[in-house]
């Protein structure tokens, strides 16, 4: 079951041919934060450095085990944790509970089956709890509101929505196809799988480099279940990989939002 | 997570190209309503062979025009607004957040909308190319849900349908006899999974047209569960809805079983 979580940081780490272990960076800024989920991302064709990601959709090339290390107690909670328990494509939403801090320098993931014949990379997304976001209220009210964004180039910033400001978020949902309610062609689902939002308040990334791809949401088991998170709309962006004028779409979002009274 | 039905509302909505937009009956959601969850119920391409048809119950002949639901391919776009007395708390949500397919595919965040909605006020905006009939639900409650997923007990009924007559309706009371009209039921599940509805009534619970499709399923997320209603079944029906008379095996035998 989905836990509450307050930010994300998508990690890309490289695969070589014939390489049979992946020590995991450190990250200054996942130091000392609660994980609550881990997604390995094979849902989407390459990862944010252009790099085609090993395992896409479902390919056999690569198959392995994720060993994670506790940081406070330096155990190794999540020994040899099968990497197929953390695909997107498999767990469909429904994310394996972790809630402990980890040292990633200290975990790593055993690869089994590595038949790559070029550099890939795995996309890995760490979902985490940061203690400075206030806890929602327990049986309060939602509402859900809409923005848009029409990509212009490789990153484009996220416009001033006044009536988000401040406002305390629970999820974010994407919608791809289509027509806007104003009228704007929507994005495509191949752009939508090159595409990664970070969502920043000041300098705080609450969701950095996050597959767009994992904010379309229909259809699976379960949504996400964010803690109210508030975010400064024209300090986040989106990245596009690979951008064409093909891209110059909208992205469509809906955010489920505490109520306001 | 499975949900709960304490009650169910239905309308026939027909979406088509000269239109825009469609509100809510005003005699289907009332004020003293509590909503907790609203979806879109339309055919699916993605039917099993033989199910290449989703009767409407609320169509009386097979003949009738609007005797079929239709897939929304032809809907280009469709937005839920959503409004309570004081203000919109949904705008703009796409549809595709809310259809339910055969496999369900439907989010959680249309559940605990948990509040009366304005239906003066309430819409969908919507473009579509071709007309599309579809049925739209709403469940709510009138008290509190109970939440008691432990099974006191089952009975089975199994009812065979002559599908040479066409579209029927069928009076429960004719299957269940009328000492288990007291028991609170908590569950009904199905051995097929379309061609049928059920309209479960009495005084202090109203299932509108519910279709086979969510009895049938069991995904983990979606088991629905009712919320320990009565049922008069005197007055209440299953619709066969059936738009095709199958010619080599006239006869489906139908198989229920109601926990309570």
């Amino acid at each position: 079951m989905n836990q509450l979580i307050s930010g994300a940081y998508g990690l890309e780490v490289q695969i070589a041919p014939g390489q049979n272990k992946i020590e995991l960076p450190y990250i200054s800024s996942l130091k000392g934060k609660r994980f609550k989920h881990i997604d390995i991302v094979d849902s989407i064709p390459f990862g944010k450095s252009g790099k085609a990601v090993a395992g896409f959709m479902g390919n056999a090339e690569i198959d392995g085990y994720i060993s994670l290390r506790e940081e406070n107690t330096q155990t190794m909670i999540f020994n040899n944790l099968n990497l197929d328990e953390l695909k997107v494509l498999k767990h469909k939403g429904n994310r394996i509970a972790i809630s402990h801090k980890i040292s990633l320098e200290r975990s790593f993931i055993t690869l089994t089956t590595n038949t790559i014949e070029e550099i890939k990379v795995l996309f890995i997304v760490f979902y985490y709890d940061e203690p400075t976001v206030l806890k929602p209220k327990r049986n309060v009210l939602t509402e859900i509101s809409d923005f848009e964004l029409v990509l212009k180039q490789s990153r484009t910033s996220l416009l001033e929505e006044p009536k988000l400001k401040n406002r305390l978020i629970r999820n974010v949902l994407v919608d791809i196809l289509g027509k806007t309610p104003r009228g704007n062609d929507k994005i495509s689902s191949d752009t939508l799988m090159r595409s990664f939002i970070t969502l920043q308040k000041r300098n705080f990334q609450f969701f950095k480099d996050i597959p767009l791809q994992l904010l379309y949401q229909v259809g699976l088991s379960e949504s996400f279940n964010f803690e109210n998170i508030s975010f400064d709309f024209t300090n986040s962006f989106v990245d596009v990989v690979s951008f064409t004028n093909d891209d110059k779409k909208a992205i469509f979002f809906n955010c489920i939002l505490e109520a306001q009274k | 997570m499975a949900f709960n039905i304490q009650n169910l509302a239905c309308f026939e909505v027909e979406l088509n190209p000269n239109s825009h937009r469609f509100y809510f009956k005003e005699d289907v959601i009332k004020p003293d309503m509590t909503i907790d969850e609203i979806f879109l119920f339309f055919h699916s391409a993605e039917y099993m062979e033989g199910d290449e048809y989703t009767g409407n119950p609320y169509a009386q002949k097979s003949t009738d025009d609007n005797s079929v639901l239709t897939y929304f391919n032809a809907v280009e776009t469709l937005y839920a607004n959503i409004a309570d007395k004081e203000k919109d708390f949904i705008v703009n949500l796409p549809f595709y957040q809310m259809h339910v397919t055969p496999n369900l595919n439907r989010l959680q965040l249309i559940q605990n909308i948990n509040r009366a909605i304005d239906t003066a006020k309430s819409f969908f905006y919507y473009n579509t190319t071709e007309t599309i009939r579809c049925l739209c639900y709403i469940t709510y409650r009138t008290s509190p849900i109970v939440l008691n997923p432990v099974m006191s007990g089952s009975f089975n009924i199994e009812i065979d349908v002559d599908t040479t007559k066409g579209f029927q309706d069928i009076l429960l009371s004719d299957y269940i006899p009328v000492g288990y009209q007291a028991l609170k039921l908590k569950k009904i599940t199905t051995n097929i999974p379309d061609k049928g509805y059920f309209d479960l009534i009495s005084d202090s619970n109203n299932i509108e047209n519910i279709p086979f499709r969510l009895l049938y399923d069991k995904q983990p997320r979606y088991d629905l569960y009712f919320n320990e209603i009565t049922v008069d079944y005197t007055r209440s029906y299953f619709r066969y809805r059936r738009p095709v008379i199958e010619n080599d095996d006239p006869t489906y035998k139908f198989k229920f079983t109601f926990y309570y």
